[in-house]
Protein backbone atom coordinates (compact mmCIF):
# COMPACT_ATOMS: atom_id res chain seq x y z
CA UNK A 1 0.00 0.00 0.00
CA UNK A 2 3.27 2.17 -0.01
CA UNK A 3 2.29 3.18 -3.09
CA UNK A 4 -0.07 5.66 -2.87
CA UNK A 5 -0.42 8.43 -0.52
CA UNK A 6 -2.72 7.57 3.41
CA UNK A 7 -5.63 9.93 2.28
CA UNK A 8 -8.34 7.93 3.10
CA UNK A 9 -12.00 9.52 2.75
CA UNK A 10 -14.37 9.91 5.61
CA UNK A 11 -11.55 9.57 8.52
CA UNK A 12 -12.05 12.35 11.03
CA UNK A 13 -9.59 12.62 13.88
CA UNK A 14 -12.31 12.58 17.28
CA UNK A 15 -11.39 16.02 19.37
CA UNK A 16 -10.68 18.26 16.54
CA UNK A 17 -13.56 20.66 15.77
CA UNK A 18 -12.31 21.51 12.48
CA UNK A 19 -10.02 18.71 10.75
CA UNK A 20 -6.96 19.78 8.58
CA UNK A 21 -9.18 17.96 5.50
CA UNK A 22 -12.09 19.83 6.04
CA UNK A 23 -10.91 22.33 6.37
CA UNK A 24 -8.65 22.68 3.08
CA UNK A 25 -12.31 21.16 1.93
CA UNK A 26 -14.20 24.84 2.77
CA UNK A 27 -11.12 26.49 1.65
CA UNK A 28 -10.66 24.79 -1.63
CA UNK A 29 -14.71 25.43 -1.79
CA UNK A 30 -14.38 29.38 -0.92
CA UNK A 31 -12.39 29.71 -3.51
CA UNK A 32 -13.55 27.92 -6.24
CA UNK A 33 -17.19 30.57 -4.98
CA UNK A 34 -14.85 33.35 -5.36
CA UNK A 35 -13.86 32.60 -8.65
CA UNK A 36 -17.06 31.36 -9.87
CA UNK A 37 -18.25 34.95 -8.48
CA UNK A 38 -15.77 37.00 -9.88
CA UNK A 39 -16.40 35.28 -13.34
CA UNK A 40 -20.26 35.76 -13.37
CA UNK A 41 -20.89 39.14 -11.73
CA UNK A 42 -19.68 40.18 -15.47
CA UNK A 43 -21.34 38.04 -17.36
CA UNK A 44 -24.79 38.93 -15.41
CA UNK A 45 -24.13 42.67 -15.79
CA UNK A 46 -23.31 42.00 -19.40
CA UNK A 47 -26.68 40.74 -19.89
CA UNK A 48 -28.43 42.86 -18.42
CA UNK A 49 -26.61 45.65 -19.46
CA UNK A 50 -29.42 46.87 -21.75
CA UNK A 51 -31.21 48.00 -18.93
CA UNK A 52 -29.30 50.98 -18.11
CA UNK A 53 -27.42 51.77 -21.30
CA UNK A 54 -27.46 54.99 -22.47
CA UNK A 55 -28.60 55.57 -26.00
CA UNK A 56 -27.51 59.58 -27.02
CA UNK A 57 -29.07 61.05 -29.92
CA UNK A 58 -27.19 61.46 -33.18
CA UNK A 59 -27.22 65.81 -34.01
CA UNK A 60 -27.36 66.33 -37.58
CA UNK A 61 -26.73 69.82 -38.90
CA UNK A 62 -29.73 70.59 -40.99
CA UNK A 63 -29.15 74.32 -41.42
CA UNK A 64 -27.57 77.85 -40.78
CA UNK A 65 -29.36 80.05 -38.89
CA UNK A 66 -29.33 83.19 -41.03
CA UNK A 67 -30.87 80.48 -44.10
CA UNK A 68 -34.36 80.59 -42.05
CA UNK A 69 -36.19 83.83 -42.90
CA UNK A 70 -38.37 85.43 -39.77
CA UNK A 71 -41.87 84.78 -40.25
CA UNK A 72 -41.29 82.64 -43.34
CA UNK A 73 -41.73 79.09 -42.58
CA UNK A 74 -38.99 76.91 -44.46
CA UNK A 75 -38.90 73.58 -45.66
CA UNK A 76 -35.54 71.59 -45.25
CA UNK A 77 -34.45 68.46 -45.72
CA UNK A 78 -31.58 66.12 -44.07
CA UNK A 79 -29.88 62.87 -43.40
CA UNK A 80 -30.11 61.56 -40.12
CA UNK A 81 -28.24 58.91 -38.76
CA UNK A 82 -29.54 56.75 -36.79
CA UNK A 83 -27.64 54.43 -34.50
CA UNK A 84 -28.70 50.92 -33.33
CA UNK A 85 -26.19 48.98 -31.68
CA UNK A 86 -23.21 48.51 -33.53
CA UNK A 87 -25.42 49.42 -36.59
CA UNK A 88 -25.47 52.76 -37.92
CA UNK A 89 -28.28 53.69 -40.86
CA UNK A 90 -29.14 56.80 -42.35
CA UNK A 91 -33.10 58.23 -42.87
CA UNK A 92 -33.41 60.64 -45.67
CA UNK A 93 -36.02 62.99 -43.66
CA UNK A 94 -36.95 66.73 -43.76
CA UNK A 95 -38.36 69.34 -41.37
CA UNK A 96 -40.53 72.79 -41.10
CA UNK A 97 -38.21 75.42 -39.48
CA UNK A 98 -39.73 78.67 -38.18
CA UNK A 99 -37.76 81.98 -37.24
CA UNK A 100 -40.16 83.82 -35.34
CA UNK A 101 -39.45 87.31 -35.11
CA UNK A 102 -37.64 87.41 -32.09
CA UNK A 103 -35.34 84.71 -33.39
CA UNK A 104 -36.74 82.13 -31.30
CA UNK A 105 -36.55 78.94 -33.58
CA UNK A 106 -39.05 76.06 -33.86
CA UNK A 107 -38.84 72.84 -35.96
CA UNK A 108 -41.54 71.40 -36.76
CA UNK A 109 -41.95 67.41 -37.76
CA UNK A 110 -43.50 67.74 -41.20
CA UNK A 111 -46.01 65.26 -41.06
CA UNK A 112 -50.19 66.28 -40.08
CA UNK A 113 -50.63 65.19 -36.85
CA UNK A 114 -53.88 63.52 -38.17
CA UNK A 115 -53.00 60.88 -40.31
CA UNK A 116 -49.33 62.03 -40.87
CA UNK A 117 -49.56 63.51 -44.44
CA UNK A 118 -46.76 65.90 -45.31
CA UNK A 119 -48.38 69.83 -44.97
CA UNK A 120 -47.24 72.89 -46.34
CA UNK A 121 -46.90 76.15 -46.14
CA UNK A 122 -49.62 78.46 -47.36
CA UNK A 123 -47.96 82.23 -48.01
CA UNK A 124 -50.78 83.73 -48.33
CA UNK A 125 -53.03 82.67 -45.69
CA UNK A 126 -50.32 82.62 -43.36
CA UNK A 127 -50.81 78.81 -42.57
CA UNK A 128 -49.81 75.21 -42.54
CA UNK A 129 -52.49 73.49 -44.59
CA UNK A 130 -52.94 70.02 -44.75
CA UNK A 131 -53.56 68.84 -48.23
CA UNK A 132 -55.41 65.66 -46.99
CA UNK A 133 -57.97 66.37 -44.90
CA UNK A 134 -57.79 70.26 -45.16
CA UNK A 135 -56.08 70.56 -41.69
CA UNK A 136 -54.74 73.95 -40.18
CA UNK A 137 -52.00 75.12 -38.32
CA UNK A 138 -51.10 78.46 -37.62
CA UNK A 139 -47.21 79.17 -37.29
CA UNK A 140 -47.44 78.09 -33.33
CA UNK A 141 -48.21 74.74 -34.72
CA UNK A 142 -52.08 75.27 -33.35
CA UNK A 143 -54.81 73.50 -35.09
CA UNK A 144 -56.87 76.36 -36.54
CA UNK A 145 -59.00 74.08 -38.65
CA UNK A 146 -59.81 70.44 -40.04
CA UNK A 147 -59.68 66.97 -38.22
CA UNK A 148 -56.21 67.35 -36.44
CA UNK A 149 -56.15 65.79 -33.21
CA UNK A 150 -53.35 67.36 -31.46
CA UNK A 151 -50.83 71.01 -32.27
CA UNK A 152 -48.26 69.68 -34.96
CA UNK A 153 -45.56 67.61 -32.79
CA UNK A 154 -41.93 69.39 -32.48
CA UNK A 155 -38.40 68.26 -32.87
CA UNK A 156 -35.53 68.41 -30.48
CA UNK A 157 -32.86 70.90 -31.80
CA UNK A 158 -29.80 72.61 -30.47
CA UNK A 159 -27.91 75.20 -31.93
CA UNK A 160 -24.32 76.24 -32.01
CA UNK A 161 -21.94 78.22 -33.24
CA UNK A 162 -24.99 79.26 -35.64
CA UNK A 163 -25.69 75.75 -37.28
CA UNK A 164 -29.16 74.16 -36.61
CA UNK A 165 -28.80 70.68 -35.41
CA UNK A 166 -31.76 67.87 -34.80
CA UNK A 167 -31.68 64.80 -32.99
CA UNK A 168 -34.75 63.07 -34.96
CA UNK A 169 -36.52 62.58 -31.44
CA UNK A 170 -39.92 64.64 -31.07
CA UNK A 171 -40.00 66.49 -27.80
CA UNK A 172 -43.17 67.13 -27.45
CA UNK A 173 -46.29 69.46 -29.31
CA UNK A 174 -46.62 72.83 -30.40
CA UNK A 175 -47.65 75.18 -27.57
CA UNK B 1 -16.42 15.35 3.01
CA UNK B 2 -18.57 15.82 6.37
CA UNK B 3 -19.97 12.87 8.10
CA UNK B 4 -21.30 10.77 5.24
CA UNK B 5 -25.39 11.68 5.82
CA UNK B 6 -28.11 10.72 2.99
CA UNK B 7 -30.12 13.62 2.04
CA UNK B 8 -33.12 13.72 0.01
CA UNK B 9 -31.35 14.48 -3.23
CA UNK B 10 -28.29 12.40 -2.70
CA UNK B 11 -30.65 9.64 -2.07
CA UNK B 12 -32.01 10.13 -5.34
CA UNK B 13 -29.22 10.78 -7.18
CA UNK B 14 -26.47 9.16 -5.64
CA UNK B 15 -24.25 11.98 -6.11
CA UNK B 16 -22.34 11.73 -2.70
CA UNK B 17 -21.30 8.06 -4.15
CA UNK B 18 -20.60 9.67 -7.57
CA UNK B 19 -18.76 12.68 -6.47
CA UNK B 20 -16.58 10.77 -3.80
CA UNK B 21 -15.38 8.81 -6.44
CA UNK B 22 -14.59 11.66 -8.75
CA UNK B 23 -12.46 13.38 -5.75
CA UNK B 24 -10.85 10.44 -3.95
CA UNK B 25 -9.18 8.84 -6.19
CA UNK B 26 -5.96 6.98 -5.53
CA UNK B 27 -3.26 9.37 -6.21
CA UNK B 28 0.34 7.71 -6.88
CA UNK B 29 3.67 9.23 -5.02
CA UNK B 30 5.38 11.65 -6.54
CA UNK B 31 2.17 13.17 -8.46
CA UNK B 32 2.71 17.33 -8.39
CA UNK B 33 2.11 20.58 -10.49
CA UNK B 34 2.78 18.55 -13.99
CA UNK B 35 -0.35 16.62 -13.79
CA UNK B 36 -2.81 19.48 -12.53
CA UNK B 37 -2.44 21.12 -16.51
CA UNK B 38 -4.98 18.96 -17.86
CA UNK B 39 -7.56 20.20 -15.04
CA UNK B 40 -6.18 23.60 -15.98
CA UNK B 41 -6.94 22.88 -19.43
CA UNK B 42 -10.55 22.21 -18.73
CA UNK B 43 -10.97 25.42 -16.46
CA UNK B 44 -9.55 27.69 -19.63
CA UNK B 45 -12.09 25.86 -21.80
CA UNK B 46 -14.82 26.44 -19.62
CA UNK B 47 -14.31 30.07 -19.46
CA UNK B 48 -14.23 30.29 -22.84
CA UNK B 49 -17.60 28.52 -23.18
CA UNK B 50 -19.47 30.99 -20.81
CA UNK B 51 -17.36 34.36 -22.31
CA UNK B 52 -17.59 33.41 -26.22
CA UNK B 53 -21.12 32.24 -25.71
CA UNK B 54 -21.90 35.92 -24.21
CA UNK B 55 -19.77 37.24 -26.68
CA UNK B 56 -22.38 35.94 -29.43
CA UNK B 57 -24.96 38.03 -27.89
CA UNK B 58 -23.42 40.98 -29.64
CA UNK B 59 -21.52 40.07 -32.78
CA UNK B 60 -22.45 39.32 -35.89
CA UNK B 61 -20.62 37.56 -38.18
CA UNK B 62 -20.71 39.43 -41.69
CA UNK B 63 -17.79 41.72 -43.32
CA UNK B 64 -20.31 45.07 -42.67
CA UNK B 65 -20.68 44.25 -39.33
CA UNK B 66 -18.29 42.36 -37.50
CA UNK B 67 -15.82 44.53 -36.70
CA UNK B 68 -18.20 47.60 -35.66
CA UNK B 69 -20.05 44.94 -33.21
CA UNK B 70 -17.00 43.88 -31.77
CA UNK B 71 -15.80 47.47 -31.19
CA UNK B 72 -19.30 47.75 -29.94
CA UNK B 73 -19.02 45.11 -27.23
CA UNK B 74 -15.18 46.23 -26.39
CA UNK B 75 -16.13 50.00 -25.74
CA UNK B 76 -20.27 50.25 -25.28
CA UNK B 77 -21.58 47.01 -23.73
CA UNK B 78 -21.36 47.06 -19.40
CA UNK B 79 -17.75 44.84 -19.26
CA UNK B 80 -17.88 43.66 -22.86
CA UNK B 81 -14.90 44.61 -22.40
CA UNK B 82 -13.62 42.37 -19.82
CA UNK B 83 -15.55 39.17 -20.97
CA UNK B 84 -14.13 39.58 -24.57
CA UNK B 85 -10.75 39.81 -22.74
CA UNK B 86 -11.21 36.68 -20.91
CA UNK B 87 -12.03 35.10 -23.63
CA UNK B 88 -8.48 36.45 -25.37
CA UNK B 89 -6.42 35.25 -22.81
CA UNK B 90 -8.12 32.12 -21.91
CA UNK B 91 -8.01 31.35 -25.80
CA UNK B 92 -3.84 32.10 -25.20
CA UNK B 93 -3.99 29.91 -21.78
CA UNK B 94 -5.74 26.95 -23.31
CA UNK B 95 -3.04 26.44 -26.26
CA UNK B 96 -0.21 27.13 -23.93
CA UNK B 97 -2.01 24.35 -21.18
CA UNK B 98 -2.76 22.34 -23.74
CA UNK B 99 0.67 21.95 -24.90
CA UNK B 100 1.91 21.91 -21.81
CA UNK B 101 -0.67 18.36 -20.78
CA UNK B 102 0.67 16.80 -24.19
CA UNK B 103 4.65 17.28 -23.25
CA UNK B 104 4.28 16.16 -19.97
CA UNK B 105 1.99 13.05 -21.08
CA UNK B 106 4.83 12.37 -23.28
CA UNK B 107 7.82 12.61 -21.57
CA UNK B 108 6.49 11.11 -18.62
CA UNK B 109 5.19 8.02 -21.18
CA UNK B 110 2.07 8.33 -19.58
CA UNK B 111 0.41 7.65 -22.88
CA UNK B 112 1.61 4.02 -22.47
CA UNK B 113 -0.76 1.17 -21.86
CA UNK B 114 -3.62 0.32 -20.70
CA UNK B 115 -3.78 4.75 -21.77
CA UNK B 116 -3.77 4.50 -25.56
CA UNK B 117 -6.92 5.64 -26.22
CA UNK B 118 -7.26 7.90 -23.91
CA UNK B 119 -4.02 9.41 -25.48
CA UNK B 120 -5.42 9.31 -29.13
CA UNK B 121 -8.31 11.17 -27.76
CA UNK B 122 -6.06 13.91 -26.46
CA UNK B 123 -4.22 14.24 -30.03
CA UNK B 124 -7.98 14.80 -31.29
CA UNK B 125 -8.82 17.29 -28.40
CA UNK B 126 -5.47 18.76 -29.45
CA UNK B 127 -6.13 19.11 -32.97
CA UNK B 128 -9.81 20.55 -32.35
CA UNK B 129 -7.86 22.94 -30.08
CA UNK B 130 -5.93 24.68 -32.82
CA UNK B 131 -9.14 24.59 -34.61
CA UNK B 132 -10.97 25.97 -32.34
CA UNK B 133 -7.71 29.09 -32.36
CA UNK B 134 -7.48 29.24 -35.95
CA UNK B 135 -11.17 29.75 -36.68
CA UNK B 136 -11.42 32.10 -33.37
CA UNK B 137 -8.55 34.18 -35.00
CA UNK B 138 -10.59 35.42 -37.99
CA UNK B 139 -13.90 36.84 -36.02
CA UNK B 140 -12.51 39.80 -35.19
CA UNK B 141 -12.16 41.17 -39.19
CA UNK B 142 -9.36 43.35 -38.52
CA UNK B 143 -6.39 43.33 -40.99
CA UNK B 144 -4.51 40.84 -38.22
CA UNK B 145 -7.32 38.53 -38.86
CA UNK B 146 -7.43 39.36 -42.33
CA UNK B 147 -3.93 38.22 -43.31
CA UNK B 148 -3.41 35.76 -40.56
CA UNK B 149 -6.04 33.69 -42.26
CA UNK B 150 -5.08 34.44 -45.93
CA UNK B 151 -1.53 32.94 -44.40
CA UNK B 152 -3.21 29.94 -42.78
CA UNK B 153 -5.14 28.94 -45.47
CA UNK B 154 -2.88 29.75 -48.16
CA UNK B 155 0.11 27.02 -46.28
CA UNK B 156 -2.89 24.31 -46.32
CA UNK B 157 -3.30 25.30 -50.79
CA UNK B 158 0.35 23.98 -50.43
CA UNK B 159 -0.57 20.47 -49.30
CA UNK B 160 0.76 18.15 -52.20
CA UNK B 161 -1.74 16.99 -54.23
CA UNK B 162 -5.21 18.16 -52.30
CA UNK B 163 -4.20 21.69 -51.03
CA UNK B 164 -6.39 23.99 -53.36
CA UNK B 165 -9.14 21.65 -52.42
CA UNK B 166 -8.24 21.37 -48.84
CA UNK B 167 -7.59 25.57 -48.91
CA UNK B 168 -11.33 26.30 -50.64
CA UNK B 169 -13.17 24.17 -48.67
CA UNK B 170 -11.93 26.06 -45.78
CA UNK B 171 -12.56 29.53 -47.35
CA UNK B 172 -16.05 28.19 -48.44
CA UNK B 173 -15.39 30.37 -52.23
CA UNK B 174 -12.55 31.53 -54.05
CA UNK B 175 -11.01 34.17 -51.82
CA UNK B 176 -11.84 34.89 -48.12
CA UNK B 177 -14.95 36.96 -47.79
CA UNK B 178 -18.53 36.85 -46.45
CA UNK B 179 -18.28 33.03 -47.00
CA UNK B 180 -15.08 32.44 -45.18
CA UNK B 181 -16.38 34.11 -42.12
CA UNK B 182 -19.43 32.87 -41.84
CA UNK B 183 -17.72 29.98 -42.02
CA UNK B 184 -15.12 29.99 -39.43
CA UNK B 185 -18.02 31.64 -37.41
CA UNK B 186 -20.19 28.42 -37.53
CA UNK B 187 -16.77 25.94 -36.76
CA UNK B 188 -15.94 28.04 -33.94
CA UNK B 189 -18.68 28.10 -32.17
CA UNK B 190 -21.65 24.98 -33.48
CA UNK B 191 -18.96 22.61 -34.62
CA UNK B 192 -16.30 22.39 -32.62
CA UNK B 193 -16.79 23.19 -28.78
CA UNK B 194 -19.63 20.37 -28.53
CA UNK B 195 -16.92 18.13 -30.22
CA UNK B 196 -14.32 19.21 -27.55
CA UNK B 197 -17.02 18.49 -25.24
CA UNK B 198 -17.93 15.01 -26.19
CA UNK B 199 -14.33 14.25 -26.55
CA UNK B 200 -12.87 15.88 -23.10
CA UNK B 201 -16.06 14.02 -21.44
CA UNK B 202 -15.07 10.58 -22.49
CA UNK B 203 -11.23 11.58 -21.83
CA UNK B 204 -11.64 12.84 -17.97
CA UNK B 205 -13.98 9.85 -17.79
CA UNK B 206 -10.89 7.23 -18.73
CA UNK B 207 -8.74 9.42 -16.36
CA UNK B 208 -10.95 8.85 -13.40
CA UNK B 209 -11.22 5.48 -13.97
CA UNK B 210 -7.58 4.26 -14.84
CA UNK B 211 -5.97 6.88 -12.63
CA UNK B 212 -3.00 8.79 -13.19
CA UNK B 213 0.00 7.02 -14.22
CA UNK B 214 2.97 6.76 -11.23
CA UNK B 215 5.51 9.30 -12.38
CA UNK B 216 8.27 6.91 -13.79
CA UNK B 217 11.64 6.58 -11.17
CA UNK B 218 14.39 8.80 -12.40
Amino acid sequence: MSFYRKDEPGEEPAGEPVSRKRFLAYLVGGISGVIAATVATPLVGYFLSPLWRKHPPIFTPVARVEEIPVGEPTFITYEQRVRDGWYISTLSKGAWIVNKNNGEFIVYDPRCTHLNCPYYWDRDKGMFQCPCHDGKFDMDGNVIGGPPPRPLDRLEFTIEKGSILVSGQTVGEGA
Amino acid sequence: MAKPETGWLDERLGSKQLLGSFLYRKVPKGVGWWQTMGSATLVAFILLLFTGAFLMFNYSPSPDHAYDSIQYITNVVQFGGLIRSIHFWSSSAMVVLVGLHGLRTFFMAAYKYPREVTWLIGTLLFLLVMGSSFTGYLLPWDQKAYWATNVGTGIAGQAPLLGPWIQEILIGGATIGAQTLTRFFTLHVAIIPPLIILLAGIHIFMVVRQGISAPPKK
